[in-house]
């Protein structure tokens, strides 16, 4: 890995990380990345006690002044203690880092609902479980998208969350790039994983077996003529867009892998802007928005933007750099205390006022729905719903500008 | 007007907060965290003369000083940008020290080791006074940046006024690796409060008198001024803190305070490595994406922020656009080397512009306030002098 000896001792990472600031046990990203490397370097590497509990939000990464890679040193160190799992816990981490496994059968989370087979696998009975949010016609909103002719074509990539607990989200962004004049179909075609899960969880190998498995099926989908690759979750497009080349020894995908809101800002067309907008769909309530860590990579502030652009009446960031969810972090039963403590000023923020929270990823949105008692969804669920008003409520609805007509993609 | 400001330390912050309070569409570009991670947030005007000596009143230095050192202000464009400054910081929620008016001259401030230094505002939590008087010096039985007997030694030979030192045994949920942020996210905690409230009232039952108590710099995050309130409730003195090693407790409240409350005023941040600045915009390195702007200002930082990069070679580069910046090659003139307040495509605010040694001289917030105002000044002309600021209600 690049610049894995260029550590300072600054101490800039300790400053970022969401579990120093809220376990006092835990050594930080300093000690468990690049000063437990160079010991493991030199052969005196023992390996320390709560390396598991950092959540792999990268936050320490991004804020390094001389670019060390703080959190794929921990995956390494983590990697290096998996064998000290217990196998309930290897049994347990085996299923979550396979998050496309779970997608092919959401039911499964039920069976998580049974205490004891819970507390066999060392999962938390505190963290609230995703319901599944089937869309009735994500079917036959593929086979319209496919009948486009002459529009930019854009690829939807299908992440394991939505495809198993959250069709609705992948139906509304589908939907949307339709309705701002694109062409979209879905990639990969199959349940896939980027790795991202694993890489997480220390099995760095695992993750570079899922990512080159996954890289060549969306590598055979891709058409050659798309504008982008569009993701819904943060993880996955960090993983996609970043890890894959930098970390997993993958080429860069032949498109740019762009966030959905991101896209949606740069192209969707100022009359979409303004029809939204003037439907008025939340009058005296509050969007608060979260850009989770993973996608603090890329930035904040983009759905800020894009919540204010759509009309929203009262836009709030939420005062979090991590809500603790971290994937599966939340789920493991000795992660759930962190977990619920790195989210909880949210609750403390929101307190006693209506609204909803607009946040780029599946499990991060679960668990500030339970943290803060809001709706907690994919902004392109919002935007849809909000453009899905802005339709019945006028009758004849301006054109929005730009590529082709206007298209109801869905309902 | 849309302004990209690349770097997000004092300077960016500033000119960030500034920018869009004059009305423009503000995006901060940054590789990485700034240096406010690693600062207590004292801001400096001028703390030493040329020679060494304690300046202590820094108004007059720059009055006699100041257009031979290249900036052009009267005092009465001091008051008004500090003034400024001052409602910034206020309205991001961070208290200053110095309360209404602006200090009339330098004050001091402890080091962790008993030392005095000048400084003209730091905030409300750093312990800051007009003159020595007699203190209470607290350390922590495993927190090593407290050596409480050294420290309370040396503060009473350098000012002859008395220091207790006093040493606050540990609590049971103390870690080896503790450092004084992990200390303010114990006594964040309810248990961690009642913990060091206890703490300092038994250590204090046999010490009369109001003097001030100085607790090394861990007294809460976001919670700190309601935890100062209930100690001192509790103990019936003020109690302030002294500045640490970092991770800096005291620039870490207001990096978050401050980025939060630019956040809710609708500044965006976008990650990366700026690599070229054009007129059109930024080039981040690593993508080659272009983030657009009709204005580029870099705060990118001095030698030590990164913003110059010095090759083996011993050639200075500007890393934000990747041009070579001419320095006489002598180490000693490396810390006053820069770019200059303007290039063909950009502004320039903060150390990188050179021409300064602030860490020699103490004026590191005097640059920051100059050069930040000056590229208002330059961005926004007279927009600048009027009352038109759009001072934001929101707080942290």
């Amino acid at each position: 890995m690049a610049h894995s000896d260029a550590c300072l001792k600054c101490t800039i990472c300790i400053a970022a990380c969401p579990v120093y600031r809220k376990d006092g046990e835990f050594p930080g990203p300093k000690a468990l990345g690049p000063e437990w490397h160079r010991r493991h370097l030199a052969g005196t590497g023992d390996l320390m006690d709560h390396v598991d509990d950092c959540t792999f939000c990268q936050l320490c990464e991004g804020a390094c002044p001389v670019g060390v890679p703080v959190a794929h040193l921990i995956a390494e160190h983590k990697a290096a203690a998996l064998p000290k799992q217990t196998w309930p816990m290897r049994v347990r981490d085996t299923v979550l880092t396979h998050p496309e496994w779970v997608a092919r059968a959401p039911v499964l989370t039920r069976a998580t609902a049974l205490v004891p087979i819970s507390r066999w696998l060392k999962l938390s009975t505190r963290s609230q479980r995703p319901s599944v949010r089937k869309a009735p016609r994500l079917s036959r909103s593929s086979r319209r998208a496919a009948v486009g002719g002459g529009r930019p074509r854009v690829a939807l990539f299908v992440d394991c969350f939505d495809r198993g607990f959250d069709t609705e989200a992948m139906l509304a962004a589908q939907a949307l790039m339709e309705v701002f004049g694109f062409e979209v179909h879905q990639v990969p075609r199959t349940s896939q994983c980027c790795g991202a899960a694993a890489y997480a969880s220390g099995r760095v190998a695992q993750a570079r077996r899922q990512a080159g498995a996954m890289e060549q099926a969306i590598r055979g989908e891709l058409r050659g003529d798309e504008v982008a690759l569009i993701t819904l979750n943060a993880t996955c497009q960090g993983t996609i867009g970043e890890e894959w080349s930098k970390f997993l020894g993958l080429n860069d995908l032949p498109v740019p892998v762009i966030p959905f809101h991101v896209f949606a800002l740069q192209h969707a067309p100022a009359g979409f802007w303004s029809t939204v907008a003037a439907a008025n769909v939340d009058p005296g309530s509050w969007t608060w928005t979260h850009t989770t860590c993973r996608g603090r990579r890329r930035g904040d502030g983009a759905l800020f933007q894009l919540a204010r652009r759509a009309g929203m009446d009262q836009v709030e960031p939420l005062d979090l750099e991590c809500c603790g969810a971290a994937g599966s972090y939340a789920f493991k039963a000795e992660h759930a205390e962190t977990a619920h403590d790195i989210g909880q000023p949210a609750a403390a923020q929101i307190h006693g006022r209506p609204g909803v929270i607009w946040v780029d990823s599946g499990t991060c949105a679960v668990h500030l729905e339970q943290l803060a008692g809001r709706t907690a969804r994919h902004p392109a669920y919002w935007l849809w719903q909000a453009w899905l008003t802005s339709q019945s409520a006028s009758a004849t609805p301006p054109a929005p500008a730009g590529h082709g007509e206007p298209r109801d993609g869905g309902s | 007007m849309r302004v990209v400001v690349v770097g997000q330390g004092p300077a960016g912050l500033l000119t960030a907060d500034w920018a869009h309070r004059l009305g423009a569409e503000v995006f901060v570009a940054a590789a990485a965290d700034g240096s406010l991670a690693l600062w207590s947030g004292a801001w400096d005007f001028r703390s030493f003369a040329d020679s060494g000596e304690v300046v202590r009143d820094p108004w007059q230095w720059w009055d006699l000083h100041g257009r031979q050192r290249g900036v052009a202000w009267n005092r009465e464009d001091w008051v008004r940008w500090w003034t400024r400054w001052r409602d910034t910081w206020s309205a991001a929620g961070i208290p200053l020290a110095a309360g209404a008016e602006l200090p009339s001259h330098n004050r001091w401030t402890p080091t962790a080791v008993g030392r005095l230094r000048p400084v003209f505002v730091c905030p409300a939590w750093q312990w800051a006074a007009d003159e020595p008087e007699p203190v209470i010096w607290v350390g922590l039985e495993g927190l090593a940046d407290t050596p409480i007997a050294l420290a309370s030694a040396r503060y009473h030979a350098l000012t002859g006024m008395t220091a207790t030192g006093v040493c606050l045994p540990r609590p049971d949920a103390w870690v080896p690796h503790w450092s004084g942020l992990a200390w303010s996210v114990y006594v964040d905690s309810e248990p961690g409060r009642q913990w060091l409230t206890e703490a300092l009232t038994r250590a204090l039952r046999d010490h009369a008198g109001t003097s001030p108590v100085l607790m090394p710099q861990m007294l809460g995050q976001d919670g700190c001024e309601t935890l100062i309130g209930q100690l001192e409730a509790a103990l019936g003195r003020p109690v302030r803190e002294y500045a640490l090693l970092p991770p800096a407790v005291g620039g870490i409240r207001i990096r978050d305070r401050w980025k939060r409350a630019l956040k809710r005023r609708g500044v965006t941040w976008v990650s990366g490595t700026v690599g070229a600045v054009r007129k059109e915009g930024v080039q981040f390195r690593d993508t080659g994406e272009l983030l657009p702007a009709d204005a580029v200002v870099l705060a990118t930082g001095g030698i030590l922020g990164g913003g110059l990069w010095l090759s083996a070679a011993g050639e200075l580069f500007n890393t934000g656009t990747g041009e070579m910046v001419p320095w006489s090659g002598r180490m000693e003139d490396l810390a006053r080397a820069g770019i200059g307040t303007e290039g063909p495509a950009y502004r320039a605010v903060g150390r990188v512009v050179g021409g300064f040694d602030s860490d020699r001289d103490g004026d590191s917030g005097a640059v920051n306030l100059y050069t930040v105002a000056s590229a208002m000044e330059a961005l926004f002309g007279e927009r600048t002098a009027g009352e038109g600021w759009q001072h934001s209600e929101e707080g942290p």
